[in-house]
């Protein structure tokens, strides 16, 4: 029965024309639209002496549908090709990195200690390749959520890892960074005001997302508010309700703020506050 | 001649007679398709409702009229094979030019056969010269800015959507019943007024011996009301478990929440919502909850029941089918100083968050690309969108279109409060599954809020990790999937500097992806401490 549902397709795609494909893309303009085989196929042709091509093939093998262990195991043995060759350049930094992404994301049973090690050693180059830096924030993920801990021991590393955050330089990998010790530091009581400071960090990068930002938003004036850093919390409510006019917390986020702010400037900034719920 | 001789022949005339007529369009088709002087755009879509098909045909003849040589054809395909339909089209490289999207076209069907409409949306619409709006970028001339439904795609990165319409859950009411059965009785302005009214219709049929009750029950429509009103009574639960401080707690986190037993079945505000839910049952169809949307359907077209709940998506359908006048209004919440039920309340709840739906997307296969995001961008103007709204009876999806008087109750309110924790518990296909099941418990002539309670205390804890579980491997493929287009924009960044989207979207890739590993981590720390 499944193999019956695409013959008719299998079929109609022998008889009936072919899309016009106008100019082709090159291999990497078709892995970032998310056409893996396309863009596999043609760095397969270009590979063989070309490191480029065979760390572009090993990329998009990660996503070639179906998903196989041996297109894993292919896409691992072409990156520690291209690690061999230099493991510290651009592309060397790069294949490093996802070697530990198959190990943590990409085999059906993850393989963390591979991973860590792996992002450990990224971390420690300090080198500002984006996916060097990135390594450190997959070793905050990866040490400071582990399941099981003392939270004694969920202190040390949130420490420790703060002290390497300070390092990072570039632009998402440090924003990244802070986003993920800020939701650490509310989760495990490690301080409403250190959370509140890493979100703030993180804010001050730049959000991409403006699902980032509405969630953030909110999230920097609630502890503003909580933490009595009530000028932040008035920002941060006043940024969100200017720039998201639907959203359904915009009443609650309208009585927080009249809680905060003088009646009079209330009133003149927000005509619909009520004040005396 | 026999009959028997006979029968065969005309058996065949007939089917040569087809086949000629079927000839003959193909033909025709072709040969208007290969006019020199005549640009062609053909749309698709399901959306077989009679006043959404005259909505697109009135504005393809304006377009038309304002755009001599150029033709638009419409193609409705019925629901049903929509997703098979398409797949046969996008593979055969006979799709139309405009396809609306969201059933059979994934991530990967987009990506394939859909072009982006990133660049066009962010650029102001022309057909707005002269409005309000005309200064903004398409994108933020809809309600929702494009962030919602099927517009944008977060994997891709990229938007392959733009809307029509939008939808908001209703009461409906036969008005004529109504006035005859209630006199000038207004719609209920909360539950308590709801419940008067229900239970005035159910004395005026034992009085009378007509056959009507208050609610045409179904499985379909029925939930959403019971849901809202739970959600209703758990506002101020749902903020105390709001532990990550967003003020509107991820399904997730409440799932999570109620597996770690954070929170439980006996939650005062949870029994109270669970408690307005049943009184549901009392007021429909006896057995309603077998009832799937087309009884439902029937018993109120029929004029067997004085209410309904479904999706405004039903009012043109109603208009054309019900022999008499349809209105609606908001779900009736008790307020917040009901002395019974307002403790756990804030007030009404908010729809600001409703997503637009109803959107279309580019095929690469289209001839004349530009044409047809000019139709698009024509139809989602604030005129255009006004004329569809108008014509078909659906909510509009552009800001600033005035409503018809019909669409007013329909209209989504934006000035309420994050509504609480639902029937469905912030659970996922399995937790849905188990509580659906037992809905018989919950709303039938015997319901029992205690037995519910305790079949759910039974069955959806397993359901809820089940759901979680699940929830991991998903979001595990999807990270794993923003892996290659993420190594594919830090080369092309280093190679093409001066092109700020790859910087931007290799930003917004990873901070994807922090984020799904984030909620990723989290759950697996509490799944694993959960006992």
């Amino acid at each position: 029965m499944p193999l019956r549902a695409p013959l008719p397709f299998l079929f109609l795609a022998v008889l009936l024309p072919a899309a016009d494909p106008g100019d082709p893309p090159s291999p990497w303009d078709q892995a970032t639209l998310g056409l893996i085989r396309e863009a596999y196929r043609n760095f397969a042709r270009q590979a063989g002496p070309n490191r480029e091509a065979r760390f572009g093939e090993a990329v998009t093998l990660l996503n070639l549908q179906p998903k196989t262990g041996a297109n894993l195991d292919r896409a691992a043995s072409l990156f520690t090709d291209i690690i061999a060759t230099e493991p510290a350049d651009g592309l060397g930094v790069s294949a490093r990195y996802y070697v530990a992404r198959i190990a943590h994301v990409h085999r059906t049973s993850p393989d963390d200690a591979t991973a860590l090690r792996i992002y450990r050693e990224l971390a420690d180059l300090s080198s500002p390749h984006p996916l060097a830096q990135r390594a450190l924030v997959q070793l905050a993920l990866m040490e400071i959520f582990e399941p099981r801990l003392d939270p004694a021991e969920v202190r040390v590393r949130f420490e420790r890892l703060t002290a390497r955050g300070a390092a990072l330089t570039e632009s998402s990998a440090v924003r990244d960074f802070h986003l993920v010790m800020g939701d650490a530091a509310l989760r495990f009581n490690l301080g409403e005001a250190i959370a509140l400071d890493h979100l703030l960090a993180a804010d001050r990068v730049g959000l991409a997302r403006a699902a980032t930002q509405r969630d953030t938003w909110v999230r920097i004036a609630e502890l503003g508010r909580r933490t009595g850093r009530n000028d932040i919390a008035v920002t941060y409510y006043q940024r969100f309700l200017e720039n998201f006019p639907r959203d359904s917390r915009r009443r609650m986020i309208i009585e927080r703020l009249a809680a905060l702010l003088p009646t009079s400037e209330s009133s003149r900034e927000h005509p619909q506050v009520e004040v005396t719920r | 001649m026999k009959r028997e001789k006979i029968l065969p022949l005309i058996g065949f005339a007939l089917l040569l007679i087809c086949f000629g007529v079927a000839l003959a369009r193909v033909f025709s088709r072709q040969r208007a398709a290969s006019d020199p002087n005549e640009i062609v755009i053909r749309i698709a879509h399901w959306q077989l409702e009679s006043g959404i098909r005259d909505a697109i045909d009135t504005l393809a003849r304006e377009y038309e009229r304002q755009n001599p040589g150029v033709r638009i054809e419409q193609n409705p395909i019925p629901e049903r094979i929509y997703p098979s339909w398409l797949r046969t089209q996008l593979v055969g490289g006979t799709a139309p030019d405009l396809i609306e999207i969201g059933k059979g076209s994934d991530d990967e069907t987009l990506a394939r056969f859909f072009v982006p409409l990133t660049e066009h949306v962010e650029q102001p619409n022309p057909h707005n010269a002269g409005t309000s709006i005309a200064a903004l970028r398409w994108r933020d001339t809809f309600l929702d800015g494009l962030g919602g439904g099927d517009c944008y795609k977060a994997n891709l990165l990229e938007y392959y959507g733009v809307p029509l319409s939008m939808f908001t859950a209703r009461m409906y009411y036969n008005v004529t019943e109504w006035k005859r059965i209630l006199g000038d009785t207004p719609p209920p302005a909360d539950f308590d007024g709801f419940v008067a009214i229900c239970e005035r219709v159910q004395q005026h049929a034992a009085a009378t011996g007509e056959k009507i009750v208050p609610i045409a029950g179904s499985h379909y429509g029925t939930p959403w009301f019971a849901s809202t009103l739970v959600g209703g009574q758990t506002q101020r639960l749902t903020q105390r478990l709001d532990e990550t401080l967003i003020m509107r707690p991820h399904g997730t986190e409440i799932a999570l929440q109620f597996v770690a037993g954070r929170w439980t079945l006996d939650e005062p505000d949870f029994v109270d919502g669970l408690l307005l839910a049943r009184q549901i049952g009392r007021f429909a169809q006896s057995g309603f909850i077998q009832s799937n949307r087309e009884d439902a359907t029937f018993y109120f077209v029929q004029g067997r029941a004085l209410m309904i709940v479904t999706g405004s998506w039903d009012a043109p359908s109603f208009r054309s089918l019900a022999p008499f006048e349809t209105s609606a209004f908001r779900f009736p919440m008790p307020s917040p100083d009901h002395p019974r039920f307002g403790a756990g309340t804030y007030g009404p709840a908010s729809e600001a968050d409703t997503p637009t739906s109803a959107a279309f997307g580019l095929t690469r296969a289209s001839r004349h690309p530009e044409r047809a995001v000019d139709f698009l961008r024509f139809l989602t103007s604030q005129q255009g969108n006004s004329t569809f709204s108008r014509v078909s009876g659906w909510l509009p999806s552009v800001v600033d279109v005035e409503l018809q008087p019909l669409l007013k109750p329909f209209e989504p309110l934006s000035d309420g409060y994050v509504n609480g924790i639902g029937l469905e518990m912030g659970g996922g296909t399995d937790a849905r599954r188990v509580i659906s099941a037992n809905f018989g418990t919950l709303f039938d002539a015997n319901a029992d809020v205690t037995k519910f309670q305790d079949i759910l205390r039974a069955q959806l804890p397993d359901a809820m990790r089940s759901d979680l579980l699940r929830s991991l491997r998903q979001s595990a493929i999807n990270t794993a999937r923003q892996d290659t287009p993420l190594a594919a924009h830090i080369i092309l960044h280093e190679q093409r500097p001066d092109v700020a989207e790859h910087r931007r979207k290799q930003s917004e890739l990873l901070e994807t992806q922090t984020m799904q590993e984030l909620r990723r981590a989290w759950v697996l720390h509490e799944l694993e401490a959960a006992p």
